[in-house]
């Protein structure tokens, strides 16, 4: 129970950043409103609030996640940092790729897919590695 | 997490503080929460540069193109504008790509915190470029260039890669092998 609190509570940050990142994004992939496009919840109006809530509560789940497939495993950082990363492909795949191109023809262009690429895995860095720093106990 | 990026140092700081107490302040360590904060700044910051790429994108670069013949008009640097317009804009394209990979790398390194002192140079380098070329263009305002390139100092300054970074993976390990090889030694300094 204790790893999918600590998966939960890492998901949310990392979600959290990504969200704050995408709302000061302004170049051509307005990235709240594409995060909103991958569940067709896109508007004009709303769809940047939805798309940031959204990727808190996604954040969330890919944590908890995250925390389901540690329990019971000896965490260390360089384990941590891999597992993450791993994550971040995983949603780059299922949120990017299968959901925003193949279901929603969001098309990426080559920034996009760069942009995309690097915040997936930010998403999984930063879920591993505060995962980790959970684990630590620290020195006084 | 302290803010001496190596253990030399550290060791040097010690000694001096036991042999000659009135002559030192005591060394500053940095909390976790503090580390933390760093990380996102880091993080942000390389955010800000990987967005730049947006407009400026190959194989034609054509958004930096106005750019640099502004440089070529209002740089401060006497003679910079001859190297623009005799050197550069000639051969724009790959300046383009060395520019677009230059910003790229930059960002690739702050975000990810993997050689994070490195990807902070390189922003100082490149906003130092900005700055003397663009800083006092009409319509800008000159802070602009000079706050990039003081954030990219600030980041170079502190081991901002030590927490949400692989930094903080990869410093111990070339830390502890940098005495062998000076090779090693470099890089340590750049994570």
């Amino acid at each position: 129970m204790r790893s999918i609190r600590r998966g939960l509570f890492a998901g949310l940050l990392a979600g959290l950043i990504l969200a704050l990142l995408y709302f000061v994004d302004y170049g051509p992939g307005a990235n709240l409103h594409t995060a909103a496009k991958w569940f067709a919840l896109d508007s004009r109006g709303a769809g940047g609030l939805i798309g940031f809530v959204l990727l808190i509560v996604l954040g969330g789940l890919f944590g908890v996640a995250f925390g389901v497939f540690q329990r019971g495993r000896e965490v260390t950082l360089g384990r941590a940092m891999v597992s993450g990363l791993i994550l971040g492909v995983v949603w780059l795949v299922i949120l990017v790729f299968l959901l925003g191109s193949l279901v929603g023809h969001v098309s990426l262009g080559l920034y996009g897919l760069l942009l995309f690429i690097a915040t997936s895995l930010l998403y999984g860095l930063v879920v591993g590695m505060v995962y980790f720093q959970s684990t630590v106990r620290r020195a006084k | 997490m302290s803010v001496f990026s190596s253990a030399h140092r550290q060791k040097r700081s010690a000694s001096t503080v036991s042999t000659d107490s009135a002559a030192t302040t005591a060394p500053i360590t940095l909390s976790e929460r503090s580390s933390m904060g760093l990380a996102l700044i880091r993080i942000f910051v390389g955010y800000l540069w990987l967005q730049q790429l947006s407009w400026k994108l190959p194989p034609d670069f054509k958004g930096l193109h106005s750019y640099v013949v502004r440089e070529g008009l209002y740089t401060i640097v006497p003679g910079y504008s001859y190297v623009i317009q005799h050197i550069f804009l000639p051969n724009f394209i790959i300046l383009g790509a060395c520019v677009w990979t230059a910003e790229l790398l930059a960002s690739l390194c702050l975000i990810f915190g993997i050689f994070t002192r490195f990807g902070a140079l390189l922003t100082v380098l490149l906003a130092t470029q900005l700055y003397l070329g663009l800083a006092f263009a009409p319509g800008e305002w000159y802070w602009t260039y000079g706050m990039l390139i003081l954030l990219g100092l600030v980041l170079a300054s502190v081991p901002a890669g030590r927490r949400l970074g692989f930094d903080q993976f990869i410093a111990p390990r070339l830390q502890a092998r940098a005495r062998s090889n000076r090779f090693v030694r470099v890089l340590s300094w750049l994570a």
